[in-house]
């Protein structure tokens, strides 16, 4: 018991059930921080006495006889950009660093602790959420736990790390383009990209706001769901927002596959993806019983539009830092959001009529489909420093192309679930499960399946 | 494959190829890139030393690149882009 491949559901049981208290729970994962970060780099803060503090008042709760929450003493971390009271919201910069500490939790960790959830400390990432490798200029590279030589993938590098490597059981992260699922599918763990306006952002730090969504990582598919439904409801702060009512998927997940008409990605999403990863979408279908192939109109343009509201927005956002200490950025991240800020404006507002178009046409397909499986990405961890990847026959630049399969669905925001696909002595891989707006349980509800068949699942570090 | 795309494309605004003759012109040249960071640089204030020079190019290309893909693709005068305001 409280070993570090412990769930959450089953540590909030113990906690509830009184044969684990949350301080014994909070110890062992600061124990687990101490001796295993040091090889994974995934920490950049870790809040030792608030967690230790809000152990002691659960456990004083629950000996007091009240309810507690279906995350009762879970302890959890979040990527550097949600802001945590106190402390400063570093979003992976060292320009940030001079900021004052944040004046109150963000709104999804406030979610998370009143499901009784213990925050643990703030995890690296790439600098301001631009990048898909988990190498951070400031920081330090992230270390991927199935082999430490290789990247998590990005942005949320150290989110993948501490799930994945057994320091956390659930992590708090951000997705603009794929930096959820990029990180999930190279670390072998299981995500959630929600649709876009489903969960608020307040208090985070935004990178793309058009874009950005937050979501939860986590080892198996139930604490996934159960963080997924701590986090949900509208908090009034996040002005993009939906008006949604809260949708709970945990008591749905046994539903099974059922009658759910499944399709996979074709053309475009398989073009330039390595066998490993195509073999792990093939295994997911076959279980699934989908083989009906469905192609996605114009992803390639999806993505484009995708990459260049990405790059002006961001370069937008941080046009004060570039002027006045640009030399004070990753030099990956400052080169990027320069070539931004240069970028004409009809380009943009294209991309903006495209990302329309391109929801119409997901439409018609999630008309016909409940849900349609794709790949994460187009090959498993690259090596840490590694600068290209091949695409088929072409080789390319790795930070602007490990993205190329998860960009398209984040572009129109539809909700889409990480399932890991993971063997003896290779490395995972991950495929996407996407499904209409607001159909988080459908996909939910497929991984729960693939989970429960022994397709997909997140295995501990050899 | 490639069949289902071009019926995709022209399924969603049949009638508005004319938006081709508006698209942006093809990648400019080196010297016309070096020349147009020089003037963006100046525009907005921002500085960029010699040694960020090469790479500021580079992912401006792609970005070029990208945006003149976006600006070739048929839409119209009429498509609404998917911000749209509500007071």
């Amino acid at each position: 018991m409280n070993g570090p491949w412990q769930g959450a559901a089953e540590i909030a049981a113990a906690v509830r059930a009184k044969t684990l208290t949350a301080t014994e729970v909070v110890t062992a994962a600061l124990a687990r921080i101490a001796s295993d970060n040091p090889a994974l780099n995934a920490f950049t803060t870790v809040t030792s006495a608030r967690a230790l503090a809000r152990a002691a008042a659960l456990d004083g709760e629950i000996a007091a006889g009240k309810t507690v929450g279906p995350l009762a003493g879970v302890p959890f971390a979040v990527k550097n950009l949600f802001d945590i009271e106190g402390v400063v919201t570093r979003a992976g910069a060292a320009l940030t660093a001079g900021d004052p500490p944040a004046g109150a939790d963000a709104a999804l960790v406030r979610q998370m602790e009143a499901a009784g959830a213990i925050l643990i400390g703030a995890l690296n990432m790439g600098e301001f959420a631009y990048d898909f490798t988990g190498e951070n200029f400031h920081d330090g590279a992230c270390h991927n736990p199935h082999d430490l030589t290789r990247m998590t993938g990005g942005s949320s590098s150290g989110s993948g790390a501490a799930v994945a490597g057994g320091l956390v059981p659930i992590a708090l992260s951000s997705d603009t383009n794929g930096s959820i699922r990029v990180p999930s599918a190279l670390c072998g763990i299981w995500g959630i990209k929600p649709t876009y306006g489903r969960l608020s952002r307040a208090g985070s730090y935004p990178f793309v706001g058009s874009l950005d969504h937050l979501g939860p990582m986590a080892r198996s598919v139930a604490d996934l769901a159960l963080a997924y439904d701590a986090l949900q409801g509208a908090d009034g702060a996040d002005p993009a927002q939906a008006q949604r009512p809260v949708e709970f998927v945990s008591g749905l997940l046994g539903q099974g596959r059922g009658a759910l008409r499944i399709a996979v990605a074709g053309g475009y999403f398989r073009e330039g993806a390595s066998a490993e990863c195509l073999a792990g979408v093939d295994a997911v279908a076959a279980a699934l019983g989908a083989s009906e192939i469905v192609e996605f109109p114009q992803a390639a343009l999806a993505r484009a539009s995708a990459y260049l509201i990405t790059a002006t927005e961001g370069a937008a956002l941080h046009l004060g830092r570039l002027r006045s200490n640009a030399a004070g950025f990753d030099p990956d991240t400052r080169d990027r959001f320069l070539a931004g800020a240069m970028v004409p404006a009809v380009f943009v507002q294209k991309a903006q009529q495209i990302r329309r178009w391109f929801a119409a046409e997901c439409a018609e397909i999630f008309a016909r489909y409940d849900a349609v499986l794709l790949p994460a990405t187009p090959v498993p961890a690259p090596l840490i420093g590694q600068k290209t990847i091949s695409l088929g026959s072409r080789v390319v630049p790795l930070r602007a192309n490990l993205g190329i399969y998860t960009q398209p669905l984040s572009f129109v925001g539809l909700p889409v679930a990480l399932a890991p696909v993971c063997a003896p002595g290779r490395l995972p891989v991950g495929v996407q499960i996407a499904a209409a707006p607001w159909r988080e349980d459908v996909v939910l509800r497929l991984a729960a399946a693939l989970e429960s068949a022994g397709v997909c699942a997140a295995t501990p570090p050899a | 494959m490639a069949v289902f795309v071009q019926q995709a494309v022209c399924r969603a605004r049949p009638a508005q190829q004319l938006w081709h003759a508006a698209c942006i012109r093809d990648l400019m040249t080196d010297e016309e890139f070096d020349a147009y960071v020089t003037a963006s640089a100046a525009a907005l204030g921002l500085t960029i030393d010699d040694a960020w020079r090469a790479e500021v190019i580079a992912n401006l290309r792609v970005l070029f690149a990208n945006g003149t893909l976006v600006s070739n693709f048929p839409l119209g005068e009429h498509a609404e882009a998917a911000a749209v305001f509500q007071p």
